[in-house]
């Protein structure tokens, strides 16, 4: 749409891009990024119905019907008639469902929610999307420990339990005992397979492999597993007694492996190393149980903490932090009683815990580091890049942050979105293609070559020192898109230079919603170490804030001078330059995607009114040099084999 | 009685606001003692651990209390009562005297009274240290503080100095003559007339720091943070208390309005509604407040305060104007005044 107003300051849109393109003072996402100013109310046969089509984002409405439908032929109309009815959002930044709940006289009313908000609602302050975003509903549902129903298994006493663990060791060598945490097996992979190795070596040498797992909201309750299999419930006080009446170390040797401390009673278990007088005695970094509770030092679930002082005041409005205090005693007295070895997957996690835990005393510690595998280039493809999710949909893992990245992606054309994970771990969603793992499957790496995996976003806003996921990544030639602060996945990216880490959610979202992903992801395929290994949100190699994109693919741009090249296909054709784009403060009610200074076609200008700057251009004065795009727009290319952009 | 007292004015359904507020109180300056003005009845199983003392509204210097209180709704009443609760303590021997509303938590120990404050009588926030850069939030804010007052009453500190004394006094009398919910009168509550202190007393000291007394009216312009080292700020400035106004009602909703993505205030409001659900006593879910109803359990409509408030009449011929039956109020108000009796 062609929108006669005059342009805006061009210096205003540079600064604005200079933010988007990820300078640290500059606020990328402001808290209703795109939601626009509003202009007096159009007037018409039914000015309601005007407003939602100035406003409502098509690609995104449509993005949001299935695809095997036909979708309705005027986005709008049907928004304003049943959409809003449906649930359905306007536009990334509007939340119908929210905006009734949260106002209780427009849900009275029965009136569209988005014509009352355009009309009234901005402008009394009420919210159009839950503020807080996704990190609101973690919050809604942290707590401490859930409480679990018990398994159906038989509840032992100390000498239940005593003759239960004393027939099981009896003529065998040796006995190795595993803690580990609740969330075992489904939701850690590393954690599972470095269990499941254990359990088939003690198997190999005749050793009984017990493990021991808590139940939450139950305090001291274990449940124990056998061999590998679950056989029966116990007060972890009912163990240390069975332990003890045990042959003696001599005759029946122990080792003691800790996996995982939530939710178990870390003095407990150091009466139990003590009990056991273990020969060796291993302790596994794949989590922060040692620091606090919170296992992923995320406070009240929603924030990375780094571990403060236990009597500090974030500790105190933390729902993991209330006797943080009196646990980190319990588990000095554990790590000074059991005398571990620390072992970690990479060193900057090793590296991050000795910084955090200088109190915790330990016989030495190392890093047991998969090797990673060289990258091969890949060929090109056209299409849409493909980006996954890897695991359970966790608060965790980030979870929240990747599916607000699907839903705000719809419309773009630019990605397509998968989830693999275990079967009954996938979340269907619309525009999420779904694959499933299946026991047995090939090695995670390989799926991911084998789905051409472009990019593997591992959003968990803390520094999870898991990194198995992200090596897959890497084995499968995919590059890994993180958070900063999750130090061991940013490491490895450091490590191998493929991938980037930002700053945080809001970049991360910004690096897809901008195209750079996707020009990211076109890149590496042809160059798979391209030097892109990021800190603190920046990228060696810049991205350039705009994607060009023919039939489909992206083509890459280089940088020359004050231009930016595109290199062409034969018979380009139309062509789409996309950008973010934003609606600025003030008067002005246009969508401003990039300020263009000039475009050329194999040399030859394209001015502004040309009639080659076919959609997605606003109005420009005659002779003006600049011509701002609407974030999305299209230019005739006809069999032109070279673009040069200019942006003011 | 010596040092620092802090007290609370509040009914049983506040209870479990004004314990939170004594735990973080405690928490932040285990040193001063920690009252709470009951203006209700104390029921006989009553938990009140948590505090070093507890007062009845009704043992108050107040003239009539029955009749006087009879003026007040709940809101009215929990405010008309502190300042002679202030003057009572100040007259017991406290060195100083702070008050806070039982909807307030502390985070950080209020170190200004003892440094940049030491010295002052009287000590202040207002609702807003920041002007406002939109017309709405104009609206919103500044508009409100010039009908409803300057300074948050929520908080006040006095020194038992002449000054201090003074206020004190005069405060309690004013209150007493009027503390209502009228801003048409240029009323509202203990709180508009605190507008004049700055002029009426020496030593007032205007505490413009944003650490205190952050709460929604004031969230547009401060922004809360927790820093690495556990501390939790407004604006870069420790957070001191935090004003818990309306949750659970309106007071979630301007939260939302005025915070934004600034997620530190959730967390605040998430903790702070897990602490009143673990401070809370079943029994007193519910409870009326006592001074709500007649005798006969029939709430007192406002129409009838507002009657009461205006009928020296009445008010001189009725020293209990609760009570029911042969030549009660409530007898002239069914004969006289049915339809006030039906709101």
């Amino acid at each position: 749409m062609i929108d006669a107003s005059p342009p805006p300051d061009p210096t205003a849109a540079a600064r604005n891009r200079a933010g988007a393109e990820g300078q640290a003072s500059a606020p990328l996402d402001p808290p209703f990024f795109a939601e626009p100013p509003i202009a007096e109310a159009p007037t018409g046969a039914d000015p309601a119905l005007a407003l939602v089509a100035r406003y409502l984002d098509p690609a995104f409405y449509l993005g949001g019907f299935p695809t095997d439908t036909p979708p309705p032929a005027d986005p709008a109309a049907h928004f304003h008639a049943v959409g809003w009815k449906d649930g359905r959002d306007p536009a990334p930044w509007f939340d119908t469902t929210h905006y009734l709940a949260a106002n209780a006289d427009i849900r009275r009313a029965g009136v569209d929610p988005f014509v009352h908000y355009l009309r009234a609602g901005r402008a009394e302050w009420r919210a159009p999307r839950r503020p807080g975003g996704s990190r609101r509903a973690a919050l809604d549902a942290a707590q401490a420990a859930a409480d679990l129903a018990p398994p159906a298994l038989p509840r032992l006493d100390s000498a239940g339990l005593a003759a239960t663990l004393t027939a099981a060791c009896a003529g065998r060598p040796g006995l190795e005992v595993v803690v580990a945490d609740r969330i075992w097996p489904a939701q850690r992979d590393e954690v599972t397979r470095r269990i499941a190795a254990e359990e088939d070596a003690a198997a190999a040498a005749g050793r009984v492999h017990l493990r021991l797992t808590p139940l939450p909201g139950a305090d001291g309750t274990l449940v124990l597993h056998l061999d590998g299999r679950a056989v029966a419930v116990a007060a972890d006080t009912g163990f240390l007694a069975a332990i003890a009446a045990l042959p003696p170390p001599e005759a029946l040797p122990r080792r003691l492996v800790l996996h995982g401390l939530a939710d178990h009673r870390p003095a407990l278990l150091a009466d139990i190393a003590w009990t056991l007088a273990p020969e060796t005695a291993t302790f596994w970094l794949h989590d922060h149980a040692s620091l606090c509770r919170g296992r992923t030092l995320l406070r009240n679930d929603v924030a990375y903490c780094a571990a403060p002082p236990a009597a500090s005041m974030a500790c105190r409005i933390c729902v993991h932090g209330a006797d943080r205090l009196a646990y980190l005693a319990d588990v000095e007295t554990l790590f000074a009683v059991a005398d571990l070895t620390v072992k970690a997957g990479a060193q900057a996690a090793l590296d991050a815990w000795r910084a955090a835990a200088p109190g915790l005393r330990h016989r030495g510690a190392e890093v047991a580091l998969p090797p990673t595998a060289a990258l091969q280039p890949r060929p090109a493809r056209p299409g849409p890049a493909s980006i996954a999710f890897l695991g359970m949909p966790t608060v965790d893992a980030g979870w929240p942050c990747f599916a607000d990245l699907v839903r705000r992606s719809r419309g773009s054309g630019l990605y397509e979105f998968l989830h693999i994970a275990a079967p009954d771990q996938l979340r269907p969603a619309a525009r999420l293609r779904c694959v499933p793992l299946h026991d047995g499957a090939a090695p995670l790496a390989s799926v991911l070559a084998a789905e051409d995996i472009d990019l593997v976003v591992l959003p968990a806003a803390w520094p999870d020192p898991c990194t198995d996921l992200a090596r897959a990544a890497h084995d499968a030639g995919a590059g890994i898109v993180t958070l900063a602060v999750n130090a061991p996945a940013a490491s490895l990216i450091n490590e191998t230079g493929h991938g980037v880490a930002l700053d945080d959610e809001a970049r991360l979202i910004a690096f897809f919603r901008d195209g750079d992903a996707a020009d990211y992801a076109a890149r590496q395929r042809t160059t798979p170490r391209p030097g892109c290994a990021a800190r603190q949100g920046t990228v060696a190699s810049p991205p350039l804030g705009l994607t060009v994109s023919v039939r489909g693919r992206v083509v890459p741009g280089t940088p020359e001078g004050d231009r930016v090249l595109f290199p062409l296909p034969e018979d380009a054709g139309d062509i789409r330059i996309v950008s973010s784009s934003r609606y600025l403060s003030g008067d002005e009610h246009r969508r401003l995607g990039l300020a263009i200074a000039g475009i050329w076609l194999d040399g030859a200008p394209v001015p502004p009114g040309d009639p080659r700057r076919r959609r997605g251009w606003h109005g420009a004065p005659a002779g003006a040099p600049v011509q701002w795009t609407s974030g999305d727009a299209t230019l005739e290319a006809g069999g032109a084999r070279l673009l040069a952009l200019a942006l003011a | 009685m010596s040092g620092t007292v802090c007290f609370t004015s509040c009914t049983l359904a506040y209870l479990s606001r004004a314990r939170v507020l004594a735990a973080t109180v405690r928490a932040a300056h285990p040193d001063w003692a920690m009252h709470v003005l009951l203006v209700d009845a104390l029921p006989d199983d009553a938990d009140l651990a948590g505090f070093d003392a507890v007062t009845l509204a009704d043992t108050l210097a107040i003239s009539r209390f029955r009749a006087w209180m009879f003026k007040h709704d709940l809101v009215e009443a929990c405010t008309a009562v502190k300042g002679a609760m202030l003057a009572r303590l100040l007259a017991a021997g406290a060195e100083r005297v702070v008050y806070l509303d039982p909807d307030i938590a502390v985070f950080h120990p209020l170190a200004a009274l003892d440094g940049a404050c030491a010295d002052a009588s009287i000590v202040l926030t207002p609702h807003q240290i920041d002007a406002n850069t939109t017309s709405r939030a104009v609206q919103d804010n500044e508009m409100a503080s010039l009908r409803y007052g300057i300074y948050n009453l929520g908080f006040v500190a006095v020194r038992n100095d002449d000054a201090g004394r003074a206020f004190a006094d005069w405060w309690s009398l004013a209150t007493q003559t009027a503390c209502y919910d009228d801003t048409g009168n240029g009323i509202f509550t203990d709180q508009r007339y605190c507008d004049l202190v700055p002029t009426l007393f020496d030593n007032v000291r205007i505490l413009r720091d944003p650490g205190y007394n952050v709460a929604s009216w004031n969230l547009s312009r401060r922004d809360l943070a927790v820093t690495a080292a556990g501390d939790i700020t407004a604006n870069g400035a420790l957070l001191r208390f935090y004003h818990f106004t309306k949750i659970g009602s309106v007071g979630d909703v301007m939260i939302e309005r005025y915070a934004r993505d600034n997620m530190p205030a959730y967390e605040l409001l998430a903790w702070y509604k897990r602490q009143i659900a673990a401070h809370r006593t079943e029994a007193l879910d519910g409870q009326p407040w006592c001074y709500g109803a007649f005798d006969d359990g029939t709430p007192v409509p406002r129409g009838v305060r507002l009657l009461w408030r205006e009928r020296a009449d009445l008010y001189a011929a009725h020293d209990d104007p609760f009570a029911t039956g042969a030549g009660s109020l409530h007898a002239w108000l069914t004969r006289e005044r049915p339809d006030l009796l039906e709101e």
